[in-house]
């Protein structure tokens, strides 16, 4: 095993239905691709220095300890951040220290290179997928890139017949989509295959 | 209430719940902490290092286990399944490293102040039919720990194929909807290596003694209705284990038939 370390910016034990079914711990990985105005987590932007780097075998040893509830409850360990995406190499570890019985799942924008995503599909559970808007334009306008890898790994998804672990979010994002913009993401993803969205409104605050 | 204390209450619950399916005696007191409670502190841990010698001393013994998806769905993740709509809820918290307020406001929905936890590991019989979102069957029995069980058992198709099915054959009787009856049945279905259920234990029934037998009855007929599972396995080999099947019985509109 390899053993990549990561930046991680922090761990939040017992999240309950926000990340996932049952007991889960949310562990958030510093750098991301984006520079989304509203980001929930802007702490894992910009210079990681202040933040603890963790091989996979520190971080089994400091989740492990909520095990008896993640068995008992389907939970596990939610990868967040900042972009989880960027770290396959990372969780494909995790997931052999931790072994099958903790449910793995990804909060990702699909804001990565293909081979990310290929590489993290066999070990994940679910991905939560916040696509933004699927409008090319409102996408750069709100986030400063491209959708370009996203359609490339929402399709990659498809291929793989995963899109039934996949909750898509499709955000209303305020000063940048609408509500009909929203509806047409929907149909682009329905085409696709994806059944299962999540429709709300980012929250703006104030960094 | 503060959310670190429901989230205490609801880790209680699992433990309990933990503690009950394997027979392990487990006392607990209600904590009388009056501080910010994070969810967690050095009394629940030692619960839970407690349970966990428990299982351990319990595999060594050779005795089974049931671990595996015992109070899965107690918490769900909210509105995941088909579709949503809402504005500046608690789910837009969803990933949010920092906590705030507004995550709590499911938790504290759902429990209230001196109760036990919503239990919502079950299968929750309307008049109608089965709220999909609030039907969480999941279990699943392991020899000793999680370790020694590589798949656990399942139900053919998955958790949503079992929940239709359940929500398909139950029926919330006529005896029970006019005394507006609510309580669980907690079934221990063993499953052998071809999949079939060779023994069925009910392990739990709260429902009130004029009723608790139409219901387990009516659990049994349904039970005695599933397709064979497929088996756990452990090496590739398949083996004979647990599935744990919490059902719930209660109307949804409670107030609508007992007022």
């Amino acid at each position: 095993m390899v053993n990549e370390s990561a930046k991680i910016i922090g761990i939040s034990r017992h999240r309950l239905s926000t990340d996932g079914d049952g007991v889960t711990t949310l562990v958030a990985f510093h750098d991301c691709p984006l520079r989304c105005r509203y980001c929930l987590n802007p702490q894992s932007l910009g210079d990681g220095g202040r933040f603890r780097e963790y091989s996979p075998k520190e971080l089994y040893a400091e989740t492990r300890i909520d095990e008896l509830y993640f068995i008992a409850t389907n939970g596990g360990v939610t990868f967040g951040g900042g972009e989880p995406c960027l770290r396959p190499q990372f969780i494909r570890d995790f997931r052999e220290l931790c072994g099958q019985g903790w449910r793995l799942n990804l909060e990702t924008s699909l804001c990565v290179p293909s081979a990310n995503i290929e590489a993290l599909l066999p070990v994940v559970n679910t991905l939560i997928i916040d696509i933004k808007d699927m409008n090319p334009d409102i996408y750069r306008s709100y986030t400063g890139q491209s959708n370009d890898l996203v359609l490339d790994n929402l399709r990659l998804i498809a291929e793989a017949g995963r899109q039934h672990d996949c909750i898509v979010r499709i955000p209303l994002i305020p000063d940048y989509n609408t509500d009909t913009d929203r509806e047409k993401s929907r149909k682009v993803l329905e085409a696709l295959g994806f059944t299962r969205f999540d429709l709300f409104t980012y929250q703006i605050r104030k960094h | 209430m503060a959310r670190g204390k429901q989230i205490c209450k609801i880790l209680k619950e699992i433990r309990r719940q933990i503690a009950e399916a394997n027979g392990i005696e487990f006392a607990t007191s209600e904590c009388r902490y009056k501080g910010d409670c994070l969810g967690t502190c050095p009394k629940c841990e030692a619960e839970v290092r407690y349970l966990e010698q428990q299982l351990r001393a319990r595999s060594l013994a050779g005795k089974a286990i049931a671990l595996a998806g015992i109070s899965a769905g107690m918490i769900l993740m909210s509105s995941c399944i088909g579709t949503s709509s809402k504005n500046q809820s608690n789910d837009d918290m969803l990933g949010m490293f920092i906590e705030s307020p507004e995550m709590i406001e499911e938790v504290e929905d759902t429990v209230e102040e001196g109760e036990l936890p919503a239990i919502e590991d079950t299968v929750v019989i309307k008049k109608g039919d089965i709220d999909e979102s609030m039907v969480p069957v999941a279990g699943g029995v392991t020899e000793g720990s999680t370790s020694f069980i590589d798949e656990r058992p399942a139900f053919p198709r998955g958790i949503d194929a079992l929940m239709r099915f359940l929500a398909s054959n139950l029926k919330y009787l006529e005896e029970w909807n006019e005394a507006c009856i609510v309580g669980k049945v907690i079934a221990r279905l063993n499953i052998d290596k071809n999949g079939k259920i060779s023994d069925v234990e009910i392990i739990r029934c709260s429902i009130s003694d004029e009723f608790s037998e139409s219901a387990i009855n009516e659990v049994q007929r349904v039970i005695g209705l599933l397709p064979d599972f497929v088996p756990a396995h452990k090496n590739s080999e398949p083996i004979e284990s647990y599935f744990i099947l919490p059902i719930s019985l209660k109307l949804s509109d409670y107030v609508d038939y007992c007022d």
